[in-house]
C-alpha cells in the first residue's frame, strides 16, 4: 500500500514518461554550435547599446538649443543632467546583466530618482506656453528614443526577457531623449515635465513590454 | 562548461549526455506531452548554445539548464495552452515507473491535483522535489527570491493537501 507522499513521487515520476534514446535531439544544437563556435558574451550587446544610446543622447543634447528657463539654478540643471546620463549609461548595461533582478530594479529606481531630481530642480516658469504645446516635447522625446528602444527590443529577443528587463531597458534607452529635452525645453512647470517629458518614457516602456510579449525569442536562456 | 563556452563540441556532447534525459523527463512532466517534450528538449539545447554568452562562469550548469527548459515550456504553454486535464478531468495516463508499487486510484488523484496547481507552484514542487534543485538554485535562475520560491512550494503543497483531503495527512 503506497502513502499519498509516495504516490505524489510516483505520479511525478511516471509523468516524466519512460526513458528513451534522446541522442537525436542534439542535432540542431550541434549544427548551431558548428555555425557559431564563439559565444557572444552578454556585455558585448550591452556595450553596443551603451555606445548607441550615449552617442544619440549626447548628440541630441548638443545639437538642440539650450534653455535656462526650465531650471531654478545651474546646480539643479547639471545635477539632473548628470542623473539622466547615469541612468542612460549604467542602465544600458545593467538591464542586460544576467542574474538577480536587483540590477534591473536599480535601473527603474535610478530613472525615478532622475525624475525626482528633475522635478525638484524645475523653475516653475512656463514662459506663457499653453499646456498642450508640450506635445512637441513628447513627440521629440519619442522621436529620439524610438531607435534605442527598438534596439532594446531586438536585444531582448536573444534571451528570455521578463517584463522588468523590458521596462528597465526601455527607460534607460529613453533617458538619452530625456537628457536632451532637459537642456532644450524652456518650460519648467512640474505638470509639463511630468506629462510631456517623463510620461512618454513610461509609455514607450509599456509599449515595448506589449510588443515583446507577442514576439518569440531566439533563445530561452535567463 | 568553460570549454563549451569556448566552442568545444566534445564539451557540448558531455553536457548533453549528462542532462538530456533528465531534462526531457522534466519537460514531459511540465507539459504532459511526449512530442512537445522532445521538441522542447531540442529547443533547450539550441537555446543553451545560442545564449551561452549569458552563462556566468563559475555558476552551476544544471539550474541554468532547467531555467532554460522552464522558460521554453512556459512559452510552449502560452502558445498551445498547457494540457491540464482531459475531457474527463484527469491527466492522461502514462507509462508506470518500474519498481514502485502503485495505488492507481491514489496516483490518479495526485496527478489530477498536480494538474490543477498554478504553473509557478507546480514548477517549484517538481524542480525541488523531483529534479533535486535547491530553492536557492531555482530562485537564482527564475529571477525571484529564495523565499518566494519557498512560498510557492509551500502553497503548492498546501493546495495539494486541500485537493487530496482525506487521502494525504
Amino acid at each position: 500500500m503506497t502513502t499519498p507522499d509516495e504516490s505524489l513521487h510516483a505520479a511525478l515520476g511516471s509523468a516524466g514518461g519512460a526513458p528513451r534514446d534522446v541522442s537525436a535531439l542534439a542535432q540542431a544544437a550541434r549544427a548551431e554550435l558548428a555555425a557559431h563556435p564563439r559565444a557572444r558574451r552578454w556585455w558585448a550587446d550591452a556595450v553596443v547599446l551603451l555606445g548607441f544610446n550615449a552617442l544619440l543622447g549626447l548628440a541630441a543634447a548638443v545639437s538642440m538649443s539650450w534653455s535656462e528657463q526650465q531650471h531654478h539654478s545651474q546646480l539643479s540643471k547639471y545635477a539632473a543632467g548628470l542623473a539622466w546620463f547615469m541612468v542612460l549609461s549604467v542602465g544600458s548595461v545593467w538591464w542586460l546583466k544576467p542574474g538577480p533582478a536587483r540590477a534591473r530594479w536599480s535601473v527603474v529606481v535610478g530613472f525615478a530618482a532622475a525624475a525626482v531630481v528633475t522635478l525638484l530642480g524645475a523653475s516653475g516658469v512656463d514662459g506663457g506656453q499653453p499646456f498642450m504645446t508640450g506635445m512637441w516635447c513628447a513627440m521629440t522625446e519619442c522621436f529620439i528614443a524610438v531607435l534605442p528602444v527598438t534596439l532594446v527590443l531586438v536585444l531582448s529577443l536573444r534571451f528570455s526577457a521578463s517584463r522588468l528587463h523590458l521596462v528597465a531597458g526601455s527607460l534607460a534607452a529613453a533617458s538619452g531623449a530625456a537628457l536632451a529635452l532637459h537642456f532644450h525645453c524652456s518650460n519648467g512647470t512640474v505638470l509639463h515635465l511630468l506629462v510631456w517629458h517623463l510620461l512618454p518614457a513610461v509609455v514607450l516602456a509599456a509599449i515595448a513590454v506589449g510588443v515583446r510579449a507577442v514576439l518569440r525569442p531566439r533563445a530561452f536562456v535567463p | 562548461m568553460d570549454r563549451f563556452l569556448d566552442g568545444d563540441t566534445r564539451a557540448f556532447d558531455a553536457l548533453f549526455a549528462r542532462h538530456a534525459s533528465g531534462l526531457r523527463a522534466y519537460l514531459q512532466r511540465m507539459t504532459g506531452n511526449a512530442t512537445a517534450a522532445d521538441d522542447l528538449t531540442q529547443t533547450t539545447f539550441v537555446s543553451m548554445v545560442r545564449g551561452r554568452g549569458r552563462f556566468q562562469r563559475g555558476a552551476r550548469v544544471k539550474p541554468w539548464l532547467y531555467a532554460i527548459a522552464t522558460n521554453a515550456a512556459r512559452d510552449w504553454g502560452r502558445r498551445t495552452k498547457f494540457e491540464k486535464v482531459t475531457a474527463e478531468g484527469e491527466l492522461p495516463e502514462r507509462e508506470a515507473e518500474p519498481g514502485i508499487e502503485h495505488d492507481p486510484g491514489l496516483e490518479k488523484a495526485v496527478k489530477h491535483a498536480l494538474a490543477q496547481l498554478p504553473e509557478a507552484m507546480r514548477e517549484a514542487i517538481v524542480l525541488h522535489r523531483f529534479e533535486g534543485l535547491s530553492f536557492a538554485e531555482i530562485a537564482e535562475h527564475a529571477g525571484v527570491t529564495e523565499s518566494a520560491v519557498k512560498v510557492r512550494a509551500h502553497r503548492g503543497y498546501e493546495r495539494l493537501r486541500e485537493l487530496l483531503k482525506g487521502l494525504w495527512p
